[in-house]
């Protein structure tokens, strides 16, 4: 959604993990899972992140909602009053107070609800972390969100394991909701469930962001889900945004080999439609170790001299469109619709 | 081992009426009831259904690999070639743990698994279990199934062989896992290979090369796949033909284009409207199936899908079981929504 204002303005943002050895724990190098990568999220709109798994995109969703301390950067995030702060610079009473509007819905719906706790005080427990909302207050909020995530009301006193992967999802969901909050990081909330139940959950997710004005970022590394729910989308790759645009600029008219490679990759559900694929060779690289030059060069089909010694910046090539290649705009890449 | 009349068409394994039943403390629960197929030699059986459906247990059923309490029934019949003929071989009728499974097992019939991460033994090289059906089923001598393996892993595109083979599981990615055990599956050629969701756990850019590689492998070998995986776009990429499974059993059957062209039954239309297309022209809301898939315990006669259903005929969906007809050339399905299905209940059963 351009012209609307950035909720959410990531710069630089890096998390090196220190990789150790030895009985004194001696660091060796570092796991670059987050390398320097600066976007923004605007108020309203659906943000897609994708990417392979190991490309850091699960690690910059947790260095933002603060699971994980940031080694570098900074996340600026516009406040309802118009000010100003850097989300990760934030402590104490002004993070508690922050942390509601960023809020998170996980990928696993088995692992991330406690076994142990009801339904009921799963939702309740980010109000009661509070400790200024009140016992009615808390039981209202409650009674409505189980109703907008359409679970059935009778069934709050249960616990987690009565419920199925679509349920404990909308559960997981509810808990999110409960402190009002802005921005929802979304870390591959449908993977996990069947094909007619990411259905209903990718459609809750939709009707819920127009209902409360949500800005989403969601990160999947599932290009169709992606393609169907997103406003723009930022592919990263060992721990860089290669390429980052609007869904139709992705999808219709890729600029970075990467991305191209990853949308021929996606099998289609038409046998008609058997197309030849782009088989990239090799794997993702390992991010404490990643090739000199442009990271994905060693798998690129076009890749040129300049490409093995030179880091290519993340640039904006036409409005709104940003590449990190070399040769952005001089290749002849094909989108979705050109892939047969 | 029984040696029947050679079969009329070129078939590689004949499954009939087959039946995975576990009786539980809550009650009998039916993971596979009542499914037929035929897998074609040279050709890939694409068997796709959502968690729950059977199509795993279906698989170790043809293997006798169920689990226990399950009590498998009906017939599976492997069709190998034997002294210039055709042998027509009961799996159903062997002893599970007998002699003559496990001559089958890794030999004619081969299965590779969905995680790649779990089904290595940490403890063991590469080598080591990638020889063990080599040496179990091809040779004795240990420096010639060396060779053979090699040779395979050569042929499944894994760099520098020999150093591979004296590695141990972990330091091998997912991909490159699932290429080892697509090697170790193909090492005694087997006629089937039954795949269960091989590529789930792989990114899409390592989920095309193993499709590939399964492809051409195919070409070269000439094996027969039982593909089995809950993801329509790998169907669509891989089957010639596929049977759809709901609640332990199959609902549609036909060939993979007329299938994603022409779906028949309401359960098929459904999941194929609810998958984001990735080449879809406008963002449109996703048609969804209501509710979710039930557990298979003490089911009474009805269509399993017919509480979801919407188009669902009151007091015969909800009452009777439906046959499976087929009502084009090639095309079966299992709805009452074709008069055919109806017709086939039988006089006497008919409402």
């Amino acid at each position: 959604m351009n012209g609307s204002r950035a909720l959410l303005d990531v710069q630089d943002l890096t998390k090196h993990f220190p990789v150790t050895q030895g009985f004194w724990k001696r660091v060796t190098g570092h796991v670059r899972a987050v390398d320097g990568v600066s976007f923004q999220v605007f108020e309203g709109e659906t943000l897609g992140l994708v990417g392979e798994s190991g490309c850091g995109k699960t690690t910059l969703g947790r260095c933002i909602v603060r699971g994980i301390d940031a080694t570098r950067g900074a996340v600026r995030y516009r406040l309802t009053d118009g000010g100003e702060v850097d989300f990760l610079k934030l402590g104490g009473k002004d993070l508690r107070r922050r942390r509601k509007e960023i809020q998170m819905i996980f990928q696993d719906p088995h692992s991330s609800l406690d076994p142990r706790m009801t339904v009921y005080d799963i939702i309740a427990e980010p109000l009661r972390v509070d400790g200024s909302t009140s016992r009615t207050e808390i039981d209202d909020r409650v009674r409505h969100l189980a109703d907008v995530v359409s679970l059935d009301l009778s069934h709050l006193m249960r616990y987690p394991h009565a419920f199925s992967g679509g349920q404990r999802q909308r559960i997981g969901i509810a808990r999110a909701l409960a402190t009002n909050p802005r921005l929802v990081v979304a870390d591959e909330p449908v993977s996990a469930l069947d094909v007619s139940v990411r259905a209903q959950v990718l459609n809750l997710l939709e009707s819920l962001q127009k209902e409360f004005a949500l800005t989403y970022l969601f990160v999947s590394h599932d290009l169709s889900v992606v393609k169907h729910i997103a406003d723009r989308v930022a592919v990263m790759y060992v721990g860089k945004i290669v390429e980052l645009s609007s869904t139709a600029g992705i999808f219709d008219g890729p600029l970075h080999p990467y991305t191209e490679a990853l949308l021929s990759a996606v099998p289609r559900p038409d046998p008609g439609k058997r197309m030849r694929r782009i088989i990239l060779e090799g794997e993702v690289p390992n991010p404490a170790a990643p090739p000199p030059g442009c990271h994905f060069h060693p798998r690129c089909r076009y890749a040129r001299e300049v490409c093995r010694s030179q880091v290519p910046a993340l640039r904006e090539v036409s409005p709104g469109h940003s590449v990190a290649c070399h040769f952005a705009g001089e290749l002849d890449l094909r989108g979705v619709s050109a892939i047969r | 081992m029984s040696d029947e009349k050679p079969p009329a068409t070129d078939t590689v394994l004949e499954v009939r009426d087959l039946r995975v039943h576990f009786p539980l403390d809550e009650g009998l629960l039916k993971a596979v009831d009542g499914v037929d197929f035929d897998v074609k030699r040279g050709a890939t059986l694409g068997l796709v259904g959502e968690s729950g459906c059977g199509k795993s247990v279906t698989s170790q059923a043809i293997l006798r690999i169920v689990p226990k309490p399950g009590i498998t029934t009906g017939g599976v019949h492997l069709i190998r070639a034997s002294n210039g003929g055709r042998e027509r071989v009961d799996l159903g009728a062997m002893d599970e743990d007998g002699e003559a499974i496990r001559a089958i097992r890794g030999r004619d019939i081969a299965m590779i698994f969905q995680e790649p991460m779990t089904c290595f033994s940490p403890y063991y090289t590469m080598g080591n279990q990638l020889m063990e059906p080599i040496l179990l089923h091809r040779t004795d001598d240990r420096d010639a199934a060396r060779d053979i393996a090699v040779a395979m892993l050569k042929e499944v595109g894994i760099a520098r062989p020999e150093k591979a083979l004296d590695g141990y599981p972990h330091e091998f990615s997912g991909g490159m896992r699932q290429r080892v055990m697509i090697a170790m599956a193909l090492s005694c050629s087997p006629s089937l290979l039954i795949a269960d969701e091989p590529t789930t756990a792989l990114d899409v850019t390592i989920q095309a090369q193993v499709l590939e590689l399964m492809k051409q492998l195919q070409a070269e070998f000439g094996m027969s796949i039982l593909y089995i995986t809950h993801d329509l776009g790998v169907i669509a990429e891989i089957c010639d033909e596929v049977a759809v499974m709901y609640l332990g059993r199959i609902v549609e059957c036909a060939e993979a284009v007329p299938l994603f062209a022409d779906p028949m039954h309401p359960y098929t239309q459904g999941l194929l409207r609810s998958i984001p297309k990735i080449d879809a022209k406008e963002r449109e809301r996703l048609a969804s199936i209501e509710g979710t898939v039930p557990l298979p315990l003490d089911l009474p006669p009805r269509c399993g899908f017919c509480d979801r259903c919407d188009s669902a005929i009151k007091g015969l969906c909800d009452s009777r079981n439906v046959p499976i007809v087929e009502v084009k050339p090639g095309h079966a399905v299992r709805c009452f929504l074709f008069p055919q299905c109806v017709e086939a209940l039988g006089a006497e059963a008919r409402p």
